[in-house]
Formats: structure tokens, C-alpha cells, sequence
């Protein structure tokens, strides 16, 4: 294979990866930017909308009704947690709910092996017959281009919404000052409740993306992509939703061109170099790629 | 209007506010004075429900508020112009307005609301569609005022509004109050400004560390020569 024709490869290997933590990290920097809440059990909204999916297919639903049921479920599985979990904790310091955040993981990846049991599942519902594109010699995975064309359409949803509605822009004027939002008499449960929503969506179809990507599913799944995407945050900006999505896909980029492009004897450091990553980010840019606000606006 | 009766704050195990009260009429215009730290903002900080005090009485058109969320207090017809402006920096001006508008019983009259703060403020409308953040100081504070006036305030309340700004910007914020209260807003304006705050309005309360220590006519307060020396520079 020409040297060429592997770096096309790549690139959508990495624009494929990225995008899956793209969508995993506007949920956690969307509630993040409002609550000040960095809610780790966010992965496991990927495993409730894998399993989802996975279990209305094998009860044969058809694809498309598994998939809008797994997207949906991860959605009110993503509610429940804001109602139980974090409402009763509204106002507490915030190394209580990033607590709590890791009780719901426990509770949640538990569940799961009590109901699925602990072993991966064959996870093939979008591995439709041909796998992957032939062109001219460059092989191209179709659940590579499915992952990036949905992503690109979910972002567009989403400014959209966050540009153009009226509880886009209040979620916004929150993430702002939360007190003049307030003052104004922004329903702040309506943006929070908004917030986890979509977040969660966005969620269960990174699980759907994630799970075909991989050809599997289990019950620890999101762990390894949310702490993925808690990078992807901090590089791009934690709580900027653009900085979600630069960050998430430069991290896709260097994951895949660290293991790409290093010599073999290098590649099994493919995380050393990622965390390496994230440290020059932290001293050369604190505030991350897109994020230019302070931190501490809000205190 | 609005009735306050010993009314106690605390932060902690400090106490704010030493059991203060005073009262608004309808229409009129009244300020409370006094140094940094006597207890002004928190005053306004516990009307609009942002703190919960811990003892005493809010009466609001003969309601009871003191249990009311921020969200009630704005949709009884009382809102705040906060210290510091505090505007909603990554949102355009047109934005911040809408968002002026949340509550729901003035949603239809929105574009109309939009238009008298124009015309209350036209540099506002040449900057519609920039960031708030880009504003200058004198800007956000006419977009401050702008926005806490969408919610079509009864009872209007501002919190240092000519904090920071020339005193040719000073000088328009008042005039605007004034008109305010011409067209039926009654007004409570802390100032530290005193001598401005008391030249707009009717009544006038002085405070010291919590408590509230002299009332009166805003005409009498100005001539005391206590407050000469202490808040309008002797």
C-alpha cells in the first residue's frame, strides 16, 4: 500500500476517533459551563445507549428504531441523573458532586454487569455487508464515514440551537453569570434539565459510534472515553462547547498519528504522549485552545 | 409599595445587615447612601432573593416575599440593575435584551421593549448585533439598565449605576432614571454618588456598618452637616 494511500487511511481514522470524542465532550462541557460540574458517570450514558440498541436489535427492532431508542434512552437515563444525583447537591462545593459523579459511575457500570454480566457482546449494527469503500487501493471503513457525517450533522444541530433558540442563548447567558441569569429570571432548571439532555444524547450516539467502531460493547465501556473526553475538555477549554470539539478532534489526531507515524517501538506509548500533550497545553495555554475567559469568572 | 421590616442578613457567622428597615411608595424615587461595606448591595441582593435572610419581613403590594426565588421576585414586577453590570459578556446586545425578557408575561411585548430602550439609549442600537464584552464601561451599563428594564419593572431597583463611569455618562444615567420614574417606575438607588443620588430623589436613607442610621427628605439629608462631611465631601 502506497505511503499515500495509508495517510488517507489515517486521516479518516482520526477524523473518525475525533469526532466520537467531540460528542462525548459537549456534553461534559455543557453541564460543566452551567453547573460546574464535571460529571464522570457522562461516559456511561454511552454503554445505557449501546446496550439500548443492542437490545432492541437483537429483539428485532428495525436499525433505525434501535438506534433513535438508544439515542433517546441515554437522554432520560442522562435526566434521572440530574434529578436524583445532582439536583439534591445544587449549591455544594464542587468536589461533592465530582464525588458523586464517580458514585453514579459505580452504581451505573454495576447495574449494567448485574443485568448484561461482565463480558463484551458482539456489537454489529452498523457493520452493514460491504465493511468497508475501495478507492483505488485506499480502504475506507463505512463506519469511519457513517461516525463523521453524523457528528458533522450533530454539530450543526447543535449551533443552531445554541445560536438561534430561545433556551439555546438563556444556556449561554448561564455558563455567563449565573446570578444575572437569575437576576433576569432565567428558569434555571429548565437550562440544566436542557443541558443534561442533549448532552446525553449526544452521548448515547457516541456509544452506538464508539460500540462499532470497536465491534464491541461491555459494560466499562465509557470509562476510557470519558476520561478521553475530560482531556479533550481541558485542551480545548472546559465549559466552551467550541473547545469541546477542537479539543476532542486534536486529541482523535494525536492518538491516531502518534500510533500512525512513531516508530512500532513507540506506539504502546500512544496515551504517555497524549498526557504529554496535555501538559504543554496546561503551561503553554491554561485556559485551553478556544477558551479565553477566566476560570474564576464566576466566583 | 414595598415594606422592609428588621430585616437581618449574615454571610456565615457575619452579620450584614443589623436588622434594618425602611420603605418605598409607589412613584417615588429613594436612595440609600452610605460608605463600601455598610450594607447597601446586600440590601438589594436580599430583595431580588439572590440571599435569604434570617430574620425579619419583605411586604411587596401587601405580599410577604421573603421565601421567593430570584424567578418569583422578577415576575412580581421588581428587578435589579446589578453592581458591577454584570451583562451577559459572550452574548450580543440584542441577546442580552431578549434575555431581559425571560419572564414569561412580558414575552409578547418583547420587540416593543427592545425599541424604548433604544430610545432610551440609540448608541445601543448602532451595537445591536456586538459582543457585550465589547462594550465599553458606559455601554454595558446602559445595556445593564436596558436589560433589567425588559422585564417591564414595577419597581426598579439599581445597584451603583454610576460606578466607575465619566461623569458626562453619570449625568445621562441619572437623567434616565428621572425619566424612568416620569413614566410610573418607582426606583431604589443605592449609591455611593451621594450627593447626585440626593439631588434625584425624594427620600433618602443613610447607612452605616448594617444599619440603616438617618432618613429623611433627600432635600433635608443633603443639608445635615454629619452627612456633608461624612458622604458628600464637606
Amino acid at each position: 500500500m502506497s505511503y499515500f494511500a495509508y495517510s488517507i487511511q489515517q486521516l479518516v481514522n482520526a477524523l473518525s476517533l475525533g469526532s466520537i470524542y467531540a460528542l462525548i465532550a459537549i456534553g461534559l462541557s455543557m453541564v460543566f459551563s452551567i453547573l460546574r460540574l464535571v460529571n464522570f458517570a457522562h461516559g456511561d450514558l454511552m454503554m445505557v445507549g449501546a446496550y439500548t440498541v443492542f437490545v432492541l436489535w437483537q429483539t428485532g427492532a428495525p436499525p433505525w428504531v434501535a438506534i433513535i431508542g438508544g439515542a433517546l434512552a441515554s437522554g432520560v437515563a442522562g435526566l434521572l441523573m440530574e434529578r436524583f444525583a445532582y439536583r439534591p447537591l445544587r449549591g455544594a462545593p464542587e468536589i461533592t458532586t465530582l464525588l458523586t459523579s464517580f458514585g453514579v459511575v459505580i452504581l451505573l457500570e454495576n447495574s449494567s454487569i448485574l443485568v448484561f454480566g461482565p463480558n463484551s457482546r458482539a456489537f454489529s449494527i452498523l457493520r452493514f455487508s460491504v465493511p468497508t469503500y475501495n478507492l483505488q487501493g485506499i480502504l475506507i471503513n463505512k463506519v469511519d464515514v457513517i461516525t463523521i457525517i453524523v457528528t458533522l450533522g450533530m454539530l450543526l444541530l447543535l449551533t443552531i440551537f445554541i445560536k438561534r433558540t430561545k433556551i439555546g442563548i438563556s444556556m449561554r447567558a448561564v455558563a455567563d453569570d449565573l446570578v444575572a441569569s437569575q437576576l433576569v429570571g432565567i428558569k434555571l432548571n429548565r437550562v440544566i434539565i436542557a443541558a443534561f439532555f442533549i448532552g446525553s444524547v449526544l452521548a448515547g450516539i457516541a456509544g452506538l459510534l464508539w460500540g462499532s467502531r470497536s465491534g464491541k460493547i461491555d459494560p466499562l465501556m465509557g470509562f476510557i472515553p470519558v476520561v478521553m473526553a475530560f482531556v479533550a475538555c481541558v485542551i480545548g477549554g472546559f465549559g466552551s462547547i467550541a473547545g469541546a470539539v477542537v479539543g476532542g478532534y486534536v486529541l482523535g489526531f494525536a492518538q491516531i498519528f502518534f500510533v500512525a507515524f512513531l516508530p512500532p517501538t513507540y506506539s504502546g506509548f500512544r496515551d504517555a504522549f497524549v498526557f504529554v500533550l496535555l501538559l504543554v497545553v496546561l503551561v503553554l495555554r491554561p485556559q485551553g485552545i478556544v477558551g479565553a475567559k477566566s476560570m474564576e469568572r464566576r466566583i | 409599595m414595598l415594606q422592609v421590616a428588621n430585616l437581618e442578613v449574615f454571610y456565615g457567622n457575619i452579620q450584614a445587615l443589623r436588622g434594618i428597615s425602611f420603605d418605598v411608595e409607589e412613584g417615588e424615587i429613594v436612595t440609600i447612601i452610605g460608605s463600601n461595606g455598610a450594607g447597601k448591595s446586600t440590601t438589594l441582593k436580599t430583595l431580588t432573593g439572590l440571599l435569604k435572610p434570617r430574620k425579619g419581613k419583605i411586604t411587596y403590594l401587601g405580599e410577604n416575599i421573603i421565601r421567593s426565588s430570584p424567578y418569583e421576585i422578577v415576575k412580581s414586577g421588581i428587578s435589579m440593575c446589578p453592581e458591577g453590570r454584570r451583562i451577559f459578556s459572550s452574548l450580543t446586545v440584542y441577546e442580552n435584551l431578549l434575555m431581559g425578557a425571560s419572564q414569561d408575561r412580558v414575552k409578547k411585548s418583547v420587540q416593543n421593549s427592545i425599541n424604548r430602550v433604544f430610545a432610551l439609549f440609540p448608541v445601543l442600537k448602532e451595537r445591536v448585533h456586538q459582543r457585550g464584552g465589547t462594550l465599553s464601561g458606559g455601554e454595558q451599563q446602559m445595556l445593564a439598565i436596558g436589560r433589567a428594564l425588559m422585564s417591564k419593572p414595577r419597581l426598579f431597583l439599581l445597584d451603583e449605576p454610576s460606578l466607575g463611569l465619566a461623569p458626562i455618562l453619570v449625568k445621562k444615567i441619572f437623567k434616565v432614571i428621572r425619566d424612568l420614574r416620569e413614566t410610573g417606575t418607582t426606583i431604589l438607588l443605592v449609591e455611593q454618588n451621594a450627593r447626585q443620588a440626593l439631588d434625584i430623589s425624594d427620600r433618602g436613607y443613610v447607612m452605616e456598618v448594617g444599619e440603616i442610621v438617618l432618613e429623611g427628605k433627600s432635600s433635608e439629608i443633603k443639608g445635615l452637616e454629619r452627612v456633608e462631611v461624612a458622604y458628600l465631601g464637606g
